[in-house]
């Protein structure tokens, strides 16, 4: 069964094309990576999913309902996170609060005006435990500007995954970072998504990462899918590999 | 406490706890939400005026109506108002809540705000040019003798103070605050974990309103005359550059840069004329010596101290090289 699908969905900026009648499926319980150029769109799409960006003309469905029109907050009330390429995370705030205001929000707790957010320990356990599942056990006093990139990374996607979403999308959580910390970083995401049986889109360039962690990929260029399909059949599509070789 | 203090000496620590107030709630606001309000005396000064006009036009002489419809009058001004800043980004909100003041500021000074009240308000400026005068109000429905007087009215500054202290540092403590932080941090990201950003910076604003409209009432009887520059964004500015000296990111900061103001407000009345000079004073001391304020820079050494303290440890403790 399809959890979320577009249809024809389309985002112009004057004569960029980023997204370009795009019908993107996705079902559920798979990882998928979506690949693809620089300004190939993948977070234009990202962005449209997520209600950051209005579509010029599609649809968006989500678990068969239309939410296109749906709002930043409606849409993460209904199941959709996100991460962010360029690391987005509470600088001034400790690993552990960045992650507990996720949990707060999810349970509609951060309108608690007089209540101690340290004291609640159902709160706190979680976040303990969604901290040590990403490897950040142990880290939740450090501030998260004062975090390595690699760990900043994988904050930046536990804060997401906190959300407990139905499901999440990812946009380069391994960019910016060394090869070694990449290797590291997927197999802790790809661990923690699989463990949780989370729906999941991961946006990424490197294909040896690409072909080892995922389902199913999908190829973005020039706001277009151009192809759609297991990691053997995108292997063997030849006009995948000249997109790729082309860029280098 | 005034068991304790001369009348004078308790009289400038009433002050000093009234611009704590001030600074506290204005501090929810800045340091907490990242907001900053060039125009908080519009709340200060709806807190000193209400009741002062309510005392006015229809006798009005209970101090606890007058700090009551203070704090009521204040925090609708400011959810109304605030719903418009809030709509605006940072930058714009500064400036919208400077014009807001600028506004309220003028209506005061040129006396078309008196002109609502007919004739009788009319009057009422004419006579003052938008000053109002409060006379010493009942508590508790006792009338006061003026040497007895500060001394009571000091237990009602003292509980407005612990009050204030307590809810806000509550609510700096709840995942209230914490959402407030996020937001400062990061709006974005605040959106996309599901916090309704504007709502919660309207709601911060219209908390922080509420403690400015006590502080204004608490003030307007302690001084017992009010004038438009308390409605107006120097007197604004005061009170962000008291709370930026004393530190916006520890909670007791507001309330360390209250008195420093209140101290070096009084220092400068024995010199006349020295009111700017003390507000230079104050820019001077924040730009170049506490940019982190007063609270910060103690917490910064302090820091500093214990690692070195600890590397001395360390170091001290060091095995022997082999
Ligand atoms: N807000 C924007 N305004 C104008 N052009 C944009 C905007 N966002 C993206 N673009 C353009 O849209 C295209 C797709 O960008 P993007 O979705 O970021 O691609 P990708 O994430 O695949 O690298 C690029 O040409 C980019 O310059
Ligand atoms: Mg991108």
């Amino acid at each position: 069964m399809s959890l979320l699908r577009t249809v024809n969905l389309k985002k112009h900026f004057g004569e960029t094309r980023a997204v370009d009648g795009v019908d993107f499926v996705v079902t559920e319980g798979e990882v998928l990576a979506l690949v693809g150029p620089n300004g190939a769109g993948k977070t234009s799409l990202v962005n449209l999913l997520s209600a950051y960006l209005t579509p010029d003309s599609g649809e968006i469905i989500f678990l068969d309902q239309d939410i296109t029109n749906m709002s930043v907050t409606g849409r993460i009330k209904a199941g959709i996170a996100r991460s962010f390429q360029i690391v987005n995370l509470f600088d001034d705030l400790t690993a552990f609060d960045n992650v507990a205001l996720s949990i707060f929000s999810r349970e509609n707790k951060t309108l608690k005006l007089m209540s101690l957010a340290d004291h609640d320990h159902e709160v706190n356990k979680e976040t303990d435990e969604v901290l040590e599942l990403f490897g950040l056990g142990g880290k939740g006093h450090i501030l998260a500007k004062e975090m390595a990139q690699g760990e900043r990374k994988l904050l930046d996607v536990a804060v997401a995954y906190a959300l407990r979403p139905k499901f999440l999308f990812l946009d380069e959580p391994t960019s910016g970072v060394s090869t070694r910390d990449k290797a590291q970083i997927m197999d802790t995401i790809s661990s923690v998504v699989r463990a949780g049986h989370i729906t999941a889109a991961v946006v990424e360039h490197d294909m040896d990462v690409v072909f080892k962690y995922s389902d199913r990929i999908v190829v973005m260029s020039d706001g277009k899918i151009l192809a759609d399909g297991s990691p053997d059949e995108i292997r063997a599509n030849k006009e995948v590999e000249t997109i790729f070789l082309g860029t280098g | 406490m005034p068991g304790v203090l001369e009348p004078y000496p308790l009289i400038v620590l009433c002050y000093a706890l009234v611009y704590s107030i001030a600074c506290l709630s204005l501090n929810i606001l800045f340091g907490t939400t990242g907001l900053l309000s060039l125009g908080h005396a519009v709340y200060f000064g709806a807190g000193a005026y209400t009741g002062a006009f309510l005392h006015t036009l229809v006798g009005m002489d209970s101090l606890e109506i007058y700090l009551l419809s203070g704090i009521v009058c204040a925090t609708a001004l400011a959810a109304v108002l605030g719903y418009f800043c809030v709509q605006a980004s940072r930058m714009h909100f500064a400036i919208l809540t400077l014009a807001f003041t600028q506004i309220v500021n003028a209506s005061f000074v040129g006396g078309s705000f008196f002109r609502l009240f007919g004739s009788e308000g009319w009057f009422l400026y004419m006579l003052a040019g938008g000053s109002m005068y409060i006379p010493r109000l009942t508590m508790l429905g006792i009338e006061y003798e003026p040497s007895e007087f500060i001394a009571a009215f000091y237990n009602y500054i003292a509980g407005g103070f612990l009050v204030t202290v307590f809810v806000l540092r509550r609510i700096d403590l709840s995942p209230f605050g914490k959402a407030l932080r996020a937001i400062r941090d990061n709006e974005i990201r605040a959106e996309s974990i599901g916090i309704p950003v504007r709502r919660y910076r309207w709601l911060a604003f219209v908390i922080s309103g509420l403690f400015m409209g006590l502080a204004g009432a608490l003030y307007g009887q302690l001084n017992r005359q009010i004038t438009p520059e308390q409605l107006g964004w120097l007197f604004s500015a005061i009170l962000v550059l008291a709370t930026v000296l004393g530190g916006v990111r520890q909670f007791a900061g507001p309330v360390i840069g209250a008195f420093a103001y209140a101290a070096l407000d009084e220092f400068a009345l024995h010199w006349a004329g020295t009111r700017n000079m003390v507000m230079g004073i104050l820019l001077i001391a924040v730009v170049c010596i506490f940019p982190m304020g007063i609270a910060g820079t103690t917490v910064a050494v302090a820091d500093h101290v214990k690692r070195l303290a600890k590397k001395r440890f360390q170091t001290r403790h060091q095995p022997p090289l082999q």
